[in-house]
C-alpha cells in the first residue's frame, strides 16, 4: 500500500469514525462531527492530530476481536465505550471541538443566552422557604 | 518615592492600595501580571470553556503564560489554583463572600485545636462591612447564622436548583441560606448587574463580579494609586540594620530595576509572599526575610474539596446564575462533640457545569453514550445536575508546608515554589462527613443517582497560614497589625497571615485584614510626618 493509500484508508476511517461517534440529528439541524469536521479546516487539524494514535488501537482492537473488517459502526462504538488511555486524547478533543462549536451550541436553547452580551432570566427568589430555617433558629 | 510599595495586586493588595490612597498616603503597587480588558474574558465567545481550561485554567502549571511562575505540586494531593493578573486570582474567583464567625479567631480557646488569632472578629467587623459596602456585596440579611450583618444589596438568584435544594435542607431540618456573593444585582457607579451567563471563573464580562480590578482599583486609580503591571518582583533587599531598604523587579521589558519605598506590603498571595521572602535570603537573613521563627512557608492550609453531584430527572437550568453563588449552608460549621472531627465545615451550592466539561466528565466516568443515541442523552441528562462543594476547614499543622523548588525555575530564573502537604486525620474524617452528609441532602432532593468524592484535585485556591499572625515573634511571623516582628517597615497583608483557616472562602477576610492593616500603617506614617513638622 502507497503513503497516498494509507492516508485515504485513514481519512475514510476518521470520517467513519466522527460520523458514528456523533452523528447529528436532522429534525432539530444538529450537525454531525463529521459535518464539522468537512466544513472547519482547523477542526479537522485538530482531530487528526489526535486521531492517528486512536486508529492504530483501533486496528490491534480489532484484531484481537478477529475481524478483518475495521469499517464497522458496531465495533467503532465498542472501541469509543471503552475509554481507555489512548483512546481518551482523541475522544476528549472530539468533544472539545464538538461542543464549543458555534453550530451545535445553538441548537440547544439551554445555551443560546451563554455568549455575553446576550442574558439569561432567571426565577424570583421564593424567600418563603426560609421560614423552616428562622424557625430552626428560634427553637434552638 | 512613593511611601509604600504594595506587592500584588489582588483581593489584599487592591483593598490596602486604596485605603492608603484615601488616607492620603502615597502609593506605587506592583503586580507581575496584565490587565484584562471585560472583552477578552472568554464568555465573550462560544469556545469559552475551551479557554477554560487552558489559558483561563486556575492551574498555572497548565496556564504556563508569560507572567505565571511554576509550582511543584508533586507533594501535595491538591494542586496550587491561582491567577496572576491586575485583581489577582479575585479575576477568575467565584465571588463567594462570607465572613468568618467569631469562633474561627480562637479555635484553641472554644475547642482546643489550632491557635487563637492575636485579634478577635470584634476588630475586623466594621472592616467586614466597610468591605461589604465597597463592593455591594448582594445577601439577605437575617441569616441566623450570622445575625450582626445589616445590610446587602439583594441575593442572586438562586434558580430552580438552588430552590430544589433548600427544600431538601428545610426536609432535613439543617440551616441554609442564599449565598453572600460579590455579584452585583443592582447597579453600581458604572458597573451593570449580573445577567447569569455563568462563566464567573473565567473573568466576568458584564463587570457584575466585584473582582478586584473592577471594584478596589478604578478608586484607587482615582486616589492616584501608581499600579505597575507585568513586573515580578525578584526579591526585598534589606539594609545592615535589618530594615527593608527596596524592592528588586523585573520591568514589563524585562530590565532589573530597583524601586525605594518607607514601607513594603506584602500581598501575593499564601504562595507568593512566602516565595518572596524566601527567595530575599541574605547573609544578615540567612533563613529568609522575616523569618527569625522559621515559619516562612509553614503551616500550610488549603481546605480541602468534598464534592457531592446530584443526578435529577427534571432541567433544573443548573449552569445558569452565577457559578459559584446560589446557597449555603453551615449546618456543620461549628465543633459538634458528636463528630469525629473538632471545627467544621460550609456547604456551598455551586451551578452546574458547562456543556463541555459536563461531556467530558461523562467521558470520565465511562458513561459517555455515542451513536444515534447521542443527542438524545446529552438532550435528557445535561442541567439537571445539583452541586454542592464542601469547604473543609483545615487545621494548622507544621509539616505542611510551601518551601523553594532547587531546580523549577519562572522566565526570570527565581525559583519557584514547592507544595508539601497532606491531610491531617482531622481533615479526612471531616471530608468523610461532607460526603455522606451531602449524598444525604441529594437523597433528600429526589436525585436518581449520587456521585461523591474528594479532595478535588484542582481546588487550592485558598492559600493560608504560610506567614501566621501572632503575638508572639518565636512563633509567628506577624503581629496583629500585620508588621513583621522582625523588620519594623514590613507588612504582609494576604491569606498567609491567616492563623486558622476557617470553614468558608477567604477574600472577605483577606479583604478586611488588609484594610485594617492600612488604617495601621497610615497611622504610623500621620504619626511620623506629625513628628517631623512639629521639629519644622
Amino acid at each position: 500500500m502507497t503513503t497516498s493509500d494509507r492516508d485515504l484508508k485513514m481519512s475514510e476511517l476518521l470520517l467513519l469514525v466522527l460520523e458514528t461517534l456523533i452523528p447529528g440529528d436532522l429534525d432539530s439541524n444538529l450537525p454531525s462531527a463529521a459535518e464539522l469536521f468537512k466544513l472547519n479546516s482547523k477542526i479537522g487539524e485538530e482531530v487528526e492530530f489526535t486521531f492517528e494514535q486512536f486508529a492504530q488501537d483501533y486496528r490491534e482492537f480489532c484484531e484481537i476481536h478477529d475481524r478483518v473488517n475495521f469499517m464497522r459502526s458496531d465495533l467503532i462504538l465498542k472501541f469509543a465505550a471503552q475509554g481507555g488511555s489512548s483512546v481518551s486524547p482523541f475522544l476528549r478533543k472530539l468533544l472539545e471541538l464538538y461542543y464549543t462549536d458555534k453550530m451545535v451550541l445553538t441548537v440547544y436553547p439551554e445555551f443560546a443566552g451563554v455568549v455575553f452580551p446576550s442574558h439569561r432570566k432567571m426565577p424570583q427568589n421564593n424567600l418563603e422557604i426560609l421560614e423552616p430555617v428562622i424557625n430552626l433558629s428560634e427553637k434552638s | 518615592m512613593s511611601d509604600v510599595i504594595v506587592i500584588g495586586s489582588g483581593a489584599a493588595g487592591a483593598a490596602i492600595s486604596w485605603r492608603l490612597g484615601s488616607l492620603g498616603i502615597s502609593v506605587t503597587c506592583i503586580e507581575q501580571g496584565r490587565r484584562y480588558l471585560p472583552s477578552e474574558f472568554p464568555s465573550n465567545s462560544v469556545n469559552w470553556e475551551s479557554r477554560k481550561i487552558t489559558e483561563f485554567s486556575p492551574n498555572p502549571n497548565i496556564r504556563q503564560g508569560k507572567h505565571d511562575y511554576p509550582v511543584n505540586n508533586n507533594g501535595s494531593p491538591i494542586e496550587i489554583a491561582n491567577f496572576n493578573a491586575v485583581g489577582g486570582s479575585t479575576v477568575i474567583y467565584s465571588g463567594h463572600f462570607p465572613r468568618f464567625h467569631p469562633t474561627d479567631f480562637k479555635t484553641y480557646e472554644t475547642d482546643g485545636v489550632g491557635d487563637d488569632w492575636p485579634i478577635e472578629y470584634e476588630d475586623l467587623v466594621n472592616y467586614y462591612a466597610l468591605n461589604e459596602k465597597l463592593q455591594n456585596i448582594s445577601g439577605l440579611v437575617g441569616d441566623p447564622k450570622y445575625p450582626d450583618i445589616q445590610e446587602l444589596a439583594p441575593p442572586v438568584s438562586i434558580g430552580k436548583m438552588g430552590h430544589k435544594i433548600g427544600e431538601a435542607f428545610n426536609t432535613l431540618g439543617w440551616h441554609w441560606w442564599p449565598s453572600y456573593s460579590a455579584i452585583l444585582t443592582k447597579p453600581s457607579g458604572q458597573r451593570n448587574p449580573c445577567i447569569n451567563l455563568g462563566p464567573c471563573n473565567t473573568g466576568c464580562s458584564q463587570g457584575a463580579k466585584s473582582s478586584a480590578d473592577v471594584s478596589y482599583w478604578p478608586m484607587a486609580l482615582d486616589l492616584g494609586v501608581k499600579l505597575l503591571s507585568e513586573c515580578t518582583v525578584a526579591r526585598i533587599q534589606t539594609t545592615v540594620q535589618g530594615e527593608v531598604s527596596a524592592v528588586e523587579y523585573f520591568d514589563s521589558t524585562g530590565e532589573l530595576k530597583v524601586m525605594t519605598a518607607r514601607f513594603v506590603v506584602l500581598a501575593a498571595s499564601g504562595i507568593g509572599t512566602p516565595r518572596i521572602l524566601l527567595n530575599s535570603r541574605s547573609t544578615f537573613q540567612p533563613q529568609g526575610l522575616a523569618n527569625s521563627s522559621g515559619l516562612v512557608g509553614k503551616r500550610l492550609m488549603l481546605h480541602p474539596l468534598a464534592y457531592i453531584q446530584g443526578e435529577f430527572t427534571e432541567n433544573l437550568e443548573s449552569n445558569w446564575g452565577p457559578q459559584g453563588c446560589a446557597i449555603l449552608s453551615q449546618e456543620f460549621y461549628e465543633t459538634n462533640p458528636k463528630h469525629a472531627f473538632r471545627r467544621g465545615y460550609t456547604f456551598q451550592l455551586l451551578r452546574g457545569p458547562g456543556p463541555l466539561e459536563w461531556i467530558i466528565s461523562q467521558l470520565r466516568r465511562k458513561e459517555i453514550v455515542w451513536g444515534k443515541m447521542h443527542a438524545e442523552f446529552f438532550k435528557t441528562r445535561f442541567n439537571r445536575t445539583a452541586d454542592l462543594a464542601a469547604i473543609i476547614e483545615d487545621l494548622p499543622d507544621a509539616n505542611n508546608y510551601i518551601d523553594l523548588d532547587p531546580n523549577l525555575k519562572d522566565r526570570f530564573g527565581i525559583p519557584a515554589p514547592r507544595v508539601h502537604y497532606e491531610l491531617s486525620e482531622n481533615s479526612k474524617q471531616m471530608l468523610s462527613h461532607a460526603l455522606t452528609k451531602g449524598k444525604e441532602i441529594m437523597r433528600a432532593a429526589g436525585a436518581k443517582r449520587v456521585i461523591a468524592f474528594g479532595p478535588v484535585k484542582d481546588t487550592g485556591w485558598h492559600i493560608m497560614g504560610t506567614a501566621r499572625m501572632g503575638s508572639d515573634p518565636s512563633n509567628s511571623v506577624v503581629d496583629g497589625n500585620c508588621k513583621s516582628h522582625d523588620i519594623d517597615n514590613l507588612y504582609i497583608v494576604d491569606s498567609s497571615v491567616f492563623v486558622t483557616s476557617s470553614g468558608v472562602n477567604p477574600a472577605n477576610t483577606i479583604q478586611a485584614i488588609a484594610l485594617r492593616a492600612g488604617d495601621a500603617i497610615a497611622k504610623r506614617i500621620e504619626c511620623s510626618k506629625g513628628s517631623r513638622d512639629d521639629h519644622k
